[in-house]
């Protein structure tokens, strides 16, 4: 109900001042995907969708209203139809200086190019590309206040947004989940998605550097355990009670931050946060491969151990002879205090490096080639490698095409763990969008 | 008697006068023009435009560019600006955010509208082509004359008559010109012509300023060019920057140009 009052009052504060400054954009892109052939009649191999975006914006100094939402219907896999909201807010500026926010806001809180510890607000759909997951707006009330030479905000967010997953027929880690549920003490029952949640973060703007940290208190959206909390022992081994699956998500505190500096042509970006989680409650889950080889049984009871994930990166800057622009990137991250087992359960990057171009060509049809590789420098052969390359059509339709392959070989036959999931789900891709 | 005398120092103070001046070295006189020219177009307060840009190739086929800008002067440190792109329309939103420096590099940051991020960049490359055009970011960022070596050539005239001071200007620090050499006008204080030396020294393209308007602010007359006309010598495509609208003397808010306006 609430959602609907909100909805209203964007409304008419938009309706109040819509003759001041209006701006609006919006696209339509018709994407296709085909994955390599698996033997699976169950899973699709080819994805075409339609995926529409649009943004308006309203402003009359010092009020402003922004929307801006998406949608994708995919003709082959209707798992992966759906409509997010990524803006929908409504902010005044206060006696010159302090910002008051309320709304769903997308929040972008990185530093690096691939791995983004820090920035972990908002939900995601993870049917998107690993390394830049597409998001969902956050309800949040906000207050921003000038401090030093930068900012100070404090945030509130009162719900907990469901990220979205890959359906049954996708080949993006095809799963079979029940509704999220939010772990919040020992209370495990609840579909409940109320939850205070807040945060504070100061941004400061030190010389050549960029630096942000921050205190985070909510349900964690990235790291779900999944598994039940329905089950039983039976003859000394803990069974299950249901057969499908639930992605439980706990309440997490986190301190991180960003560091930004330019040296020149280089630019060094350092990322980081430290979480503690929830640990009222534990939940049956599958157990680790490699806990497999030494313990019986096909399942244990958890919760998320505390630990800390930091990554860094940096960036050079050349131009090269015809005016082209070229940015080398070299970036990093790992996941500390906790054993491999751990790491492998709690991010697809655990210990990886990437490394990566692009070439902006500064043509009229502004073409650019952007390409990645992301190793995993704590397992054997697990890779990532992403290729793109984009060229405006005209002033308004753009094409981008591309190829992403995935290699991370099963190591025990019983079960798939982190990048193996996707083992074999390569892919091309071509998107063809109009703007307006 | 104190008239004659008054009258006499007159007289020798020309004559005293006249050798410190022709003692000025090109140097010298570069640099007293390029603060004399900088001294006339400070107190502009702040700038708002909406600017056009035509691409035009080899082959004479047009593209149009289109963008917006804010520009803050300060009066400790180098200018304040933020440019806001608008066409073509997949980069419609992206906004540049240039905090320039009179010593240092200028401080800059890039919004990507489609992931919501804020990017710090490095503005040590400024080389590099402004939206496809033939102009660069060195081109249309500050001219703090801190970051270069002015050395007069000679004074000369339009062919309407106008007076012009002709200036050699060197940077200082990394650059994709060797020099430019600048076609100033005595009354404007603004250059007509620059014509622009890729690193070889050889001509790489010349920018004619042309279409200017006098906006009074306070006591000043400030001339700006509302247009540009860019032609690359050596790949024969040109560009034509030009102002639909501008104004001056705007009193912008210290907020527009912080890293939270990029949002």
């Amino acid at each position: 109900m609430l959602k609907y009052f909100f909805f209203a009052f964007l409304l008419l504060a938009g309706s109040v001042f819509a003759q001041d400054e209006y701006s609006g954009q919006g696209q339509v892109a018709l994407e296709f995907r085909q994955f390599e052939k698996d033997q699976s009649e169950l899973t699709e191999d080819t994805n075409i969708s339609i995926f529409s975006r649009i943004e308006q914006r309203y402003k009359s100094d010092p009020f402003e209203h922004v929307f801006r939402g998406y949608a994708r219907v995919d003709k082959k896999d209707q798992n992966r139809s759906f409509v997010a909201l990524e803006d929908a807010y409504f902010s005044s500026f206060l006696a010159e200086e302090y910002k008051l926010l309320a709304g769903y806001k997308l929040f972008n809180w990185t530093a690096t190019e691939a791995f983004h510890p820090a920035d972990v607000i908002n939900s995601r759909n993870f049917d998107s590309n690993l390394e830049n997951l597409e998001k969902k707006g956050e309800l949040t009330l906000e207050f921003e206040a000038p401090f030093f030479d930068g900012v100070l905000s404090f945030y509130y967010f009162p719900r907990f947004e469901e990220p979205e997953y890959p359906g049954e027929r996708s080949r993006l880690s095809s799963v079979n989940l029940e509704r999220s549920v939010v772990v919040d003490g020992t209370d495990t029952t609840t579909n409940e998605y109320w939850s205070t949640q807040y945060a504070i973060r100061m941004t400061q703007v030190i010389f050549d550097a960029d630096i942000s940290l921050h205190y985070l208190n909510h349900i964690d959206r990235n790291m779900p355990l999944v598994g039940t909390t329905n089950y039983t022992t039976i003859l000394g081994s803990l069974t299950p009670l249901t057969a499908k699956a639930t992605p439980y998500y706990f309440r997490k505190t986190q301190i991180g931050g960003t560091y930004q500096q330019v040296f020149g042509d280089l630019i060094l970006k350092l990322e980081f946060a430290h979480r503690t989680f929830e640990q009222d409650t534990k939940v049956l889950t599958a157990k680790s491969a490699v806990l497999k080889s030494v313990g019986a049984g096909a399942y244990e009871t958890k919760f998320i151990e505390n630990h800390t994930e930091a990554a860094f990166g940096l960036e050079y800057v050349m131009s090269l002879p015809g005016g082209i622009d070229a940015n080398f990137f070299l970036e990093g991250n790992g996941i500390f205090g906790v054993d491999e087992v751990e790491r492998l359960e709690r991010s697809t990057f655990q210990r990886d490096v990437m490394v990566g171009f692009r070439l902006a060509f500064n043509d009229v049809m502004g073409s650019e080639i952007y390409a990645t590789l992301i190793t995993d420098i704590e397992r054997d052969s697990e890779y990532l490698m992403n290729l793109k390359y984009s060229r405006r059509l005209s002033d308004n339709w753009k094409f981008e095409g591309g190829l992403r392959v995935i290699e991370a070989p099963q190591k025990n036959p019983a079960i798939k763990e982190g990048l193996e999931v996707l083992d074999g789900d390569s892919y091309i891709f071509s998107t063809l969008t109009r703007y307006f | 008697m104190s008239i004659k005398i008054l009258s006499l120092l007159s007289i020798l103070s020309l004559f005293v006068g006249q050798p410190a001046l022709s003692k000025e070295t090109p140097e010298q006189k570069g640099l007293r023009i390029a603060k004399l020219t900088r001294d006339k177009n400070e107190g502009f307060k702040g700038e708002t435009a909406e600017m056009e840009m035509t691409l035009i190739d080899a082959y004479n086929a047009k593209t149009v560019r289109e963008m917006t800008s804010k520009v803050m002067e300060d009066d400790k440190d180098g200018d304040k600006s933020l440019m806001v792109f608008l066409n073509p329309k997949d980069v419609k939103g992206t906004k540049m955010l240039t905090h320039s420096h009179k010593d240092n590099d200028d401080d800059q940051w890039l919004f990507l509208p489609s992931l919501r991020r804020v990017k710090r960049i490095s503005s040590r490359n400024k080389s590099s082509s402004f939206m496809g055009s033939e102009f660069s970011y060195e081109d249309l960022g500050s001219q703090e004359i801190e970051k270069y070596n002015y050395k007069w050539i000679k004074d000369a005239k339009t062919k309407a008559g106008e007076k012009l001071w002709i200036l050699e200007r060197v940077p200082k620090k990394k650059s994709g010109y060797s020099k430019m050499v600048m076609y100033v006008s005595q009354t404007k204080n603004n250059p007509v012509k620059i014509d622009y030396f890729d690193r070889k020294g050889e001509l790489l393209k010349s920018a004619a300023f042309s279409e200017y308007k006098v906006y009074k602010i306070g006591s000043k007359s400030i001339y700006r060019a509302h247009k540009i006309h860019m032609k690359n010598v050596q790949t024969k495509k040109q560009s034509i920057f030009t102002w639909k609208s501008r104004k001056l003397g705007v009193n912008h808010k210290d907020r527009d140009f912080d890293k939270r306006s990029l949002k």
